[in-house]
This record gives C-alpha cells, sequence and structure tokens, in this order.
C-alpha cells in the first residue's frame, strides 16, 4: 500500500475546472475528478502556508495560535507561524516506524528556513530551491534596470524591489520549461516514484506553485493574455491595490491563471507517470491546496487577514481511492485541512499513538463519521465562519465585521453585518467557542523580530 | 599589502575531521601544500582546542563565540538520531557571526555539506543572506537507498560488520553519491566549487562567507589518484566508513588502507581548498580578506583501539586541530603562536579585527591583541571530560571516574601509559579546574532528554 499527499499552494477553488472554473484550464485536476471522491467545501482550518502544514502533518488544529514565538531567521509575522511541536508526532513519523519508506519533496522554502522540522519523520527529502525569496543565488546578480522593470512603480524604492530582485536571481539560470519550480518538483516526484515503487510508501509533494511570484512561460500567459508583449509585473504587494489599473489587473490574472496551467499540466505529467509504473491500484492519492490569494475582487491582493473571502480561503480537496473505486462523487460537509492524517492513516492501516482532532475524510463522504456543517478558519487576529448560508469574517476585537448571504451574493459584496447584530453574534460566538473561549491575545512583543538583526535581506 | 584601511571581507573556513597531525605545516603525514602555503602566510596557532565535541557543538561555539561545555539543559530533538549532549541548534538568546556582520552591511554566505545542518529545527544558516546546502553526505536522507542493491554495501564494509547498523547507512550513502562521475562532483569539490562562485557574484561588496566543509569527514572515497600514493600497492576493497568496527577482525594492511583512505580525502580536501584560495587571488581579493580556516576535531583511526569520535576516546588524533589567521596587512604572516585557544575565539577575533563590537559578552578572547594567558583548556564530549595543560592530558568519566591521565611531556601524542593513580595531585587540580570551567558544579545529564522521543526516531 502507498499513499501520496500533493499539496498546491496558493490555487484557488474558483480556478479549479472541475469546481466549475469555466475560463481556467486545468484538464488534469478534472480528470484527477472524475476517479476521486471531491470534496466541494474544504476549508483550510488557519492561514497561512505554515500554518497549514502543521495542521495536515499532525491532524491537530493549530488555530487559535497561542503563546507564539517567532524564531530567529523565520520572518513571517503571523501568529502561528512555527515549526511542528515537539511534542506533536506527523503522518511521517508514524507511516516510517510502521515501515513506510516516506519521502518529502517541496519547494515551499518556508519550510528551508532556521529552525523549521517539517522534514521529520522523512527517510528521504528534497528540497528545490530558489521560491520567491528563498535565501540561495545573490541578490546581486540582478543589476538595478531589471530589478525596476520587474517591479511595480510602488516597490521601486522599497525593500520589495528587492525581493523580485532575489527571485529573479534565483531563476536567472533557468531555460526551458522544465526548468521552472512545479517541474522541478514534479520531475523529482516521478524520480521518487520510479526508485521506490517496490515499496510500500508515503509521499509528500508540497509544491509552491502556483503561488507568486506569477511568472509562468509565455504560451500558458497567451491562454488568458493573448498578444500580451509587456514586461512582467510578477509580484504585486499585499494589500490595497486601488494603485492598480484594471488593464495591470488583467494581466496578474492572467499570469496567476497561467502559472494555475502549468503547475496542473506537471500533475497530470506525474499521474501519468504513477500510471504507467503501475501503482494506482495500490495508492491512495490525495490532491489539495492550501489557502487561495485575493486577486484585487475586493480591492485587495495577496493574503492579508482582514480579507478572509472566499478568494483567500476556499480551497480545492479530492481523494482518490486506490484504483480510483467510486470516483466521480462529491462530498459537500465542511472538512478541514486536518482531516489528512486520519484519512492517511486509515488506509493505510495506521493508528495515531496521540488524541487527534481531524476525522477520515473517506468516512465522512460515506457517511460514517459525522463530518460538520459549518468550518471556521483562523488568520492571525482574525476569523472566519462559513456555512452553506453565510460568509462571516471578523477581527477578534469585533471592529470589523463581515457579514454575506450566499445564496443572493455569492462574491461577498453587500456586506449585511450592520444590520445583522444577531446573527453576527452567533457566528463570533461560534468562533470563540473553537477558540476554547477566548482568543488568545497577539502581542507585538511575541512577533517583533528578536533584535536588530533580523532584516528581511 | 594593502593596509588595515578598507573594511575586509572575511572567509571562514571549517574543515571537519581534519586532524592537526595531517597537516603538512603541523608536521603532519599527509600531503596538504595548500594549507602549507597558506600556513606560511598567517598567523598560526599550533595549540587550539575545541571547547567542547563533535560537529555541532563546535558549530555553535564557532559562531557564537561562547562556550557549550559542558552541556547545561540539553534535551534531543525529533529527527535528529545524533544524542550527543550539546547537540543543539544555535540558542535563540544567542547571536551569531553571520547575524552580527550582516547587521554591519556584510552580504553574509554560507556554504556546506554538514547534513546535520539541515535536520528538523537546525538553524545554522541564521545571518546568512545566502545559503547553499550540498546535499548527500553521510546520512543525509537525500536519495533512496532502495536504489543500492546490497551486495553493493557489501563491498565497502567488512565481513565483521555485516548486519550492523551500518547497513543500511552506507546504502544510504551509495544512493546519494551513485550519479557522481568524476572528481569535481565529490563533496569537497561541490563546496569548494559553490564557494568560488559566490565569490565571482558578490566581490564587488563587502562580504562574510561561510565555506563549511564536512570533508575529510568519513565516508572515505576520494578517487583513487588521491589515495594510491599514500598506499600504491593496495588492491583488496575500500572500507569507507570503519567507524566503530571490530579492529581484530580486520588486518594490518586493511587497517593501514583506512589510514590512506582517510590521507588521501585530506589531501583531495587540500586541492580544492587551494584552488578557492587561487580564485580569490585571482579575482583579486585576498589583498581585501581576511581568511580563517580551521578544522573542527580530528578522528582517531585505530591508534588507541577505536576508529570514530567518543568521550572516551579525547586522545590527541580527535582533540587536535587546526586553526590560521591569513589578515590582509600580512600582520603575523608565518608566525606560529603556542598558546591555547579555542574555536570560541574566533568570533571575537574577527570582530575586532573589524572594529565591530560584540552585541552580547562573550566567553572566547581576541587572538590578535596578544597571546591568550590561558593556562589549560577544557572540553567535553558526551559523558566524558577531557583537560589538558602543558603537563598533562586528562580523560575523565564526568563524575571523576575512570581517569586517563598521560604526561604531556614524556607520553604526547602517543598517550599510552596512564598514570592516573600515580599524580594525584596532577589529577586533582585538573578536576578541580574543569569544575571551575563548569561554574563550580557539573550538570547531569538527563538520560530520559538524551533518549529520542518515542520509536518514531530511527536512523533510517
Amino acid at each position: 500500500m502507498k499513499a501520496i499527499v500533493v499539496i498546491l499552494d496558493s490555487l484557488r477553488r474558483d480556478h479549479v475546472g472541475c469546481y466549475g472554473a469555466d475560463s481556467i484550464h486545468t484538464p488534469a485536476l478534472d480528470q484527477f475528478s472524475r476517479e476521486s471522491v471531491r470534496f466541494t467545501n474544504p476549508k483550510p482550518e488557519a492561514l497561512a502556508t505554515i500554518q497549514t502544514r502543521r495542521a495536515i502533518h499532525t491532524g491537530n488544529r493549530v488555530f487559535p495560535f497561542g503563546g507564539h514565538q517567532l524564531p530567529k531567521g523565520s520572518e513571517v509575522p503571523w501568529a502561528g507561524w512555527e515549526a511542528l511541536d515537539e511534542g506533536a508526532v506527523t503522518m511521517s513519523e508514524i507511516a516510517r516506524n510502521a515501515g513506510f519508506h516516506t519521502g518529502l519533496i517541496t519547494d515551499v522554502y518556508h519550510q528551508m528556513k532556521p529552525s523549521m522540522n517539517f522534514h521529520r519523520g522523512f527517510n528521504q527529502f528534497h528540497w528545490i530551491r530558489g521560491q520567491e525569496m528563498d535565501r540561495w543565488q545573490s541578490l546581486h546578480l540582478i543589476d538595478d534596470d531589471t530589478a525596476t522593470a520587474h517591479s511595480y512603480p510602488v516597490q521601486h524604492a522599497s525593500p520589495r524591489r528587492d525581493w523580485t530582485r532575489r527571485y529573479l536571481a534565483n531563476v536567472s539560470w533557468r531555460r526551458y520549461e522544465e526548468d521552472y519550480f512545479a517541474p522541478r518538483v514534479f520531475a523529482e516526484a516521478m524520480r521518487f516514484i520510479e526508485d521506490n515503487r517496490e515499496q510500500d510508501f508515503f509521499l509528500f509533494i508540497d509544491c509552491f506553485d502556483p503561488h507568486e511570484p506569477w511568472d509562468p512561460p509565455r504560451w500558458y500567459v497567451d491562454r488568458y493574455a493573448p498578444g500580451y508583449r509587456g514586461t512582467d509585473l510578477i509580484w504585486p504587494n499585499y494589500g490595497p491595490c486601488d494603485g492598480l489599473g484594471p488593464e495591470e489587473l488583467r494581466l496578474i490574472r492572467a499570469l496567476y491563471a497561467g502559472e494555475v496551467t502549468m503547475t496542473d499540466r506537471w500533475l497530470g505529467i506525474f499521474l501519468e507517470h504513477c500510471h504507467d509504473l503501475g501503482i494506482m491500484d495500490d495508492t491512495l492519492l490525495i490532491v489539495l491546496s492550501d489557502h487561495g490569494h485575493n486577486l484585487g475582487e475586493h480591492g485587495a491582493m495577496g493574503k492579508q487577514p482582514r480579507s478572509l473571502y472566499p478568494e483567500l480561503v476556499d480551497i480545492f480537496l479530492m481523494v482518490r481511492r486506490p484504483g480510483g473505486e467510486g470516483g466521480g462523487a462529491t462530498c459537500d460537509s465542511f472538512v478541514y485541512t486536518h482531516d489528512l492524517m486520519p484519512t492517511v492513516l486509515n488506509q493505510l492501516g495506521l493508528e495515531a499513538p496521540l488524541p487527534i482532532e481531524g476525522q477520515d475524510l473517506l468516512a465522512i463522504a460515506a457517511g460514517t463519521a459525522p463530518g460538520r456543517d459549518h468550518a471556521v478558519t483562523g488568520f492571525h487576529n482574525y476569523v472566519n465562519y462559513a456555512d452553506s448560508e453565510y460568509w462571516y469574517f471578523s477581527d477578534h476585537g469585533r471592529s470589523d465585521q463581515h457579514l454575506y448571504a450566499l445564496a443572493d451574493d455569492p462574491e461577498c459584496r453587500n456586506n449585511l453585518a450592520a444590520g445583522e447584530g444577531v446573527r453576527c453574534d452567533r457566528f463570533f460566538e461560534i468562533c470563540l467557542r473553537q477558540a476554547g473561549g477566548e482568543f488568545p491575545e497577539i502581542t507585538p512583543e511575541q512577533l517583533r523580530q528578536a533584535g536588530p538583526w533580523y532584516e528581511m535581506l | 599589502m594593502t593596509s588595515r584601511k578598507r573594511t575586509p571581507n572575511v572567509v571562514l573556513v571549517t574543515l571537519d575531521s581534519l586532524r592537526r597531525d595531517h597537516v603538512g605545516c603541523y608536521g603532519g603525514r599527509a600531503s596538504t601544500p595548500n594549507l602549507d602555503r597558506l600556513a606560511a602566510q598567517s598567523l598560526r596557532f599550533a595549540e587550539p582546542y575545541p571547547e567542547s565535541l563533535p560537529t555541532i557543538e563546535v558549530r555553535q561555539a564557532l559562531y557564537t563565540g561562547q562556550r557549550i561545555f559542558p552541556f547545561a539543559d540539553h534535551s534531543s530533538r525529533k529527527g535528529d538520531f545524533v544524542r550527543w549532549p550539546g547537540w543543539h541548534p544555535v540558542d535563540e538568546g544567542r547571536v551569531t557571526m553571520a547575524e552580527i556582520l550582516r547587521h554591519n552591511g556584510y552580504h553574509t554566505g554560507l556554504v556546506t555539506d554538514v547534513y546535520h545542518q539541515f535536520k528538523p529545527a537546525m538553524n545554522f544558516h541564521r545571518g546568512f543572506n545566502q545559503f547553499h546546502w550540498i546535499r548527500g553526505q553521510e546520512n543525509d536522507l537525500y536519495q533512496s537507498r532502495f536504489r543500492i542493491p546490497m551486495r553493493q554495501v557489501r563491498h565497502v564494509q567488512p565481513d565483521s560488520d555485516v548486519g550492523s547498523v551500518r547497513d543500511q547507512m552506507l546504502r544510504q550513502y551509495l544512493a546519494n553519491v551513485d550519479a557522481r562521475r568524476h572528481e569535481e562532483d565529490c563533496f569537497a569539490p561541490q563546496v569548494f566549487r559553490t564557494a568560488m562562485r559566490f565569490l565571482e557574484e558578490n566581490r564587488e561588496r563587502p562580504f562574510f562567507l561561510s565555506v563549511d566543509s564536512f570533508d575529510p569527514h568519513e565516508p572515505w572515497d576520494p578517487p583513487p589518484w588521491r589515495w594510491e600514493p599514500y598506499d600504491p600497492d593496495y588492491s583488496g576493497r575500500d572500507y569507507i566508513w570503519p567507524t566503530r568496527i571490530d579492529l581484530s577482525t580486520i588486518s594490518a594492511v586493511e587497517l593501514d588502507h583506512i589510514r590512506a583512505l582517510y590521507a588521501g580525502e585530506v589531501t583531495l580536501t587540500d586541492r580544492w581548498l587551494g584552488r578557492f584560495l587561487d580564485h580569490l587571488d585571482a579575482l583579486g581579493l585576498s589583498e581585501n580578506t581576511l581568511v580563517v580556516v580551521n578544522s573542527d576535531h580530528g578522528h582517531p583511526l585505530g591508534e588507541h583501539g577505536y576508529i570514530g569520535k567518543d568521550g572516551l576516546y579525547m586522545h590527541p588524533e580527535l582533540m587536535d586541530v587546526i586553526l590560521m589567521v591569513r589578515d590582509p596587512s600580512g600582520e603575523g604572516a608565518g608566525q606560529v603562536r603556542d598558546d591555547f585557544v579555542y574555536h570560541t575565539d574566533v568570533l571575537p577575533t574577527i570582530l575586532a579585527r573589524l572594529g565591530i563590537e560584540a552585541p552580547l559578552p562573550l566567553d572566547g578572547i581576541d587572538l590578535g591583541d596578544s597571546a591568550s594567558e590561558r593556562d589549560y583548556v577544557t572540553s567535553a564530549m558526551g559523558e566524558q571530560f577531557f583537560y589538558r595543560d602543558r603537563d598533562w592530558w586528562l580523560i575523565v568519566d564526568r563524575d571523576g571516574s575512570e581517569p586517563k591521565l598521560f604526561s604531556v611531556r614524556d607520553d604526547y601524542p602517543a598517550c599510552a601509559e596512564n598514570v592516573a593513580d600515580a599524580e594525584t595531585a596532577a589529577l586533582a587540580k585538573a578536576m578541580e579546574r574543569i569544575r571551575a570551567d563548569a561554574g563550580g558544579q557539573i550538570p547531569d545529564l538527563d538520560p530520559v532528554a538524551l533518549r529520542q522521543r518515542g520509536p518514531w526516531y530511527e536512523r533510517v
């Protein structure tokens, strides 16, 4: 028996064809959905990248981020952005202990930073270097003019231009599509399958694409912005995007969509290789994203706690049983990222040595586990409640509440919070209860960098 | 020679497991022409010692200037099979060489294949603007070991070692180097080639580069032309990773060959260090770059019945390391100093030379100032302490039992005759000084903290 988990970072649910994205080309994911149980309401229990990995690997919630301490050398100041707890036991540790050969292939460079430990339990780990601002190649490889040309005007005088510069340095050697990140990740994964196809294995493929910077080969962009020949502005600022015009937004969305299609293509090549090597009848395969990304729908770009709209929180999740048994089914229960671990363990016939909060996804789909009719997602000092009718989010202090009725307003345009105090109270209470009765204080002292030695670059 | 006016670049080279007695300029037995040439241009320290062992402990001391000895508050971490006390990430409360230099405007780079630093929770890349991890050394969980048939493993281990934990470790290593074809693909070459690329990229700005080479650490598998000069007639098998093997099960010829493999790896490493130093010259950087070269520890090769690193074998072959400092001003060039120095002295020495104040109090001292006034050194590995002064060399359990005391004047480096029973005064004085260096009291090593936590943490 084998199990493979694939994360595609930052892939919005509304950009996956089988979830209704008519204009986005994701044939591999669409084909995969026909062999899988497709969950229509999956949610990350907490954001962002590192928080989701903690939940996925351990089967336990990370929300609500108590006692956060930022380790030196890890610059991301969102509560819960921490290494795996030493007291936790991971999916890979349990599988390895039971004799499975365990492999991790990832270009999610946050996991390569000082004190991080997400490769615990893996017999074999491959780090694909160079994503985003991974401290890999010298940023001095890129001259000022090039860095400026690939930056937005608002970035020219800020450190952000050097972030872009770092990224351009990291990819400066690249020539062909196979040199891009998703191709490198899935090529390494194919080598893993070739080497280990005769073993019982657990393989975790953690692919940063389609996370920004968005710079897919031109032929993927052509599908979404035909004829565009300008300089790519590959990495917009996080935050309000009122400085971006409609043409800029169109291009940003086209670059993102192009990166989605490139990633899908290489996922497809990988899945094809798994078929060719004859492991698909003996393998549980789970593919999901960790979070989405705001692309200007609500005046915001990037991932911001105060923009907990569906485009950021809605993820996709599909589970393919060995042989594709029961493929094409859907499950409407709300499910979470921390449901992955019990699903994998049950399929491999393993038991968790500690109590875990997640539920087996396949049991939920079969109706033998209770499932959920709503979900609560935390992101730094904000929290989001969602059920099949309403979408609510607020900061911990309730000074910025949002409520949307999804039937009439699926894009969350019309904030009803001011006139729906009772409903807001109820949803906030549910969030608070799931946080254990109160939200831990997120103090600037905990999040501050420890001393003056910790800058971004 | 350029004067001290310009702020120099800094290059720190660490060569893992390089025994002092294998370095030519120290009177050693291996061919190391490049280290010898560097020494002629450097202030060379004849008696440097690690303040604690092994690998990870030394990196902490080197980068922070603070002692790890005597291993207070030890706890092991999930995902690392190494259980030596003091085997920790850099403490969050300490500040590292790279952090300080980056804060002072240096572009900081780390090039290393010391894979222990890639393990879960490790953080030795703190403070580096740019870090390059060369994967695959030793037991790095890199390539799938299933690529390698066990018969291939048998070929590089003595028959008596078959069935030991080494089986799967060797298999992992052979998988890691399976793609190797030429000398340039070996580890020291990969490390120094990457370091040369760093120089090319960053030559126009102040930089700090730490080149941390695992070679000549075992496995010892240099290309044959590197070991053949030491063992020209050998035609048997290569035991590339003979750590803890039963020496009674191999022949004298085989033991000699193990030593030749090690010497060959030393020469390989020296050769590529030389190419790197030449590149500093070619890029015009030598005249403005402070170069510090050190080793972290040595490696017993059967001198006392053991191959490997262990607290019980803190003899000269393990404890004697090298340290040389080449100042671009030429200061100290060709001089040799025999005061006792530690790895903790490297950071304060570099900071003083650059005119940077340390942000925290450091245990080490500025070696550029004047000779250290230390009368002795102390160290620790595992359950044992080490002490030496001008007269005595001591290896002793932490509780003071099992002392092995040798006369430095009569019995160095052989350390063949234990005189602990006769020299009680010397022993008492040494123990007193160990206690003093430990802060007056020797902390207990909690066996629970040293144990792996739960059944999920095996080696391979």
